[in-house]
């Protein structure tokens, strides 16, 4: 098998922070993924592809006419901020899951990453409590009291030590697999299925607050990538006027 | 879609709460029919996918004799055409396209020329400045710059899933060159008018296409209700 990243060009990603977005209620993690690519100019560092990923493609999601063709999943980079990104622009399939996941692990392993950010999301009417606070997070590091200033909730495990997150995806498994290697938290927002764009924007501001790489980036800063213009459909067919 | 029509997506988001009992992957075993290994003529390597390119491929170019192996457990057939072409004819079922392709990948390192040629419903097809969608629409995306083929190149925010997809994003990954052909096409019988951009692109991929098909659309029964 090749290898799982294929970089551009020698990119060392000693001490970066990766963000993984998990596929999952109105894909807000792959949505976020999206304004923090367009809106602060990350650049395609290197391919990934891997039998488990469900194969995608198109043409470039952040450039009119753009040269590029977006697979499935990507890494992208921004150096003077220490962070990438893994877009995932399908789903990792079922029988290939773990596979994958030890595959990842291995191969992050290898660049010496500093933590691990996991986006995802998960059904607004599970939610017991409801109120404006739809952030809940899980972690292996000490971040109880930053995380209690920006009013992101810790999610409790059930009673047999596992966390129970509907429709977040391979969130909580990822987690599994990597907290015993990085510095690992998992951001979950609670959404309904619509318009999920001003989810994805409150994660970004959430992201802001607590990642001090993310620190500069102003929600007046934010773009939409070019690839949500037809969000909802094209054009109505002249033949029904 | 007729006027009024609700086009609900199931989800956007591929959701699979099943995740939480992940199985022990298994490699399958697969065991070739015909002729095994890579042939050494080989220069030219397409892939097809989809119900309707297979019944026109079936119909225009391929024939029983010209079958060089085949994994019938998994509905794949290699044929060997003219010009040390062969074509790759798929239909899903157990595997997924990665483990077709890690299968094939031999195949795919040694072809000069890789391409993939895919169907899609034309109402999946999304452009802002298109409001009248024609019966066939055939866009591509290439990662050779070089390319010659007449057809406009594929605008996001359409993506492409499926072997094709595999096959291409597999070349991206490896720094192989390779073309996806993206068949738009409604849902109407076959005909000589929705198949004729479809005819034109086997004959630039250098096919040789027989000049007429019939029975492209056998009657189910002969019954007339």
């Amino acid at each position: 098998m090749s290898e799982l990243f294929n970089f551009k060009e020698n990119t060392n990603l000693e001490g970066f922070t990766l963000i993984v977005p998990s596929v999952s209620v109105g894909n807000v993690p792959q949505l976020t993924v999206d304004l923090l690519i367009a809106s602060l100019g990350f650049k395609k560092g290197a391919t990934v592809w891997h039998p488990g990923i469900v194969s995608s493609v198109g043409p470039d999601p952040y450039e009119v006419n753009g040269p590029e063709i977006c697979t499935a999943c990507e890494l992208y980079v921004k150096e003077d901020l220490k962070l990438a990104l893994l877009q995932l622009r399908s789903t990792i399939d079922f029988k290939l899951a773990t596979k994958f996941f030890d595959d990842l692990k291995q191969a992050l392993l290898r660049f010496k990453l500093k933590s691990v950010v996991i986006l995802t999301s998960s059904f607004d009417y599970e939610l017991h409590v409801v109120s404006n606070n739809k952030f809940y997070y899980i972690s292996n590091q000490d971040v109880g009291e930053l995380m209690k200033s920006i009013h992101v909730q810790i999610k409790e495990a059930e009673f047999n030590g596992k966390y129970l997150v509907h429709g977040s995806g391979f969130a909580v498994k990822l987690y599994e697999t990597l907290a015993d290697s990085f510095e690992c938290i998992v951001l979950i927002k609670y959404v309904s299925e619509g318009d999920n764009r001003p989810d994805a924007i409150a994660t970004v501001d959430v992201l802001n607050k607590f990642l001090d790489n993310l620190s500069t980036c102003s929600l007046n800063d934010i773009k939409f990538p070019s690839s949500w213009n037809c969000v909802f459909g094209g054009p109505p067919p002249v033949g029904i006027y | 879609m007729v006027f009024g029509e609700i086009v609900e997506p199931s989800t956007r988001a591929l959701i699979d709460d099943e995740f939480e009992e992940y199985p022990t992957y298994t490699k399958p075993q697969l065991i070739w029919e015909g002729n095994v290994g890579v042939p050494s003529n080989l220069n030219t390597l397409i892939f097809i996918e989809g119900n309707k390119l297979m019944k026109l491929f079936n119909a225009l170019v391929l024939n029983s004799e010209m079958l060089y192996s085949s994994l019938n457990s998994e509905n794949i057939n290699i044929y060997n055409a003219t010009n040390n072409t062969y074509i790759v004819s798929y239909v899903k079922k157990d595997l997924t396209t990665g483990e077709i392709i890690e299968e094939l990948s031999q195949w795919l390192r040694k072809a000069k020329n890789i391409y993939a040629v895919v169907s899609e419903p034309i109402s999946a097809y999304q452009n802002l400045n298109l409001s009248e969608k024609p019966e066939t629409l055939i866009r591509k995306l290439s990662t050779d710059t070089a390319d010659t083929f007449n057809c406009e190149k594929l605008e996001s925010p359409n993506l492409v899933s499926g072997l094709g997809a595999g096959v291409v994003s597999y070349c991206i990954h490896s720094g192989l060159k390779s073309t996806l052909f993206v068949v738009y096409m409604d849902n109407s019988p076959l005909d000589s008018i929705n198949t004729s951009p479809v005819v034109q692109l086997m004959k630039s991929l250098n096919l040789s296409v027989k000049a007429a098909a019939s029975n492209l659309n056998p009657a189910a029964s002969n019954l007339y209700l």
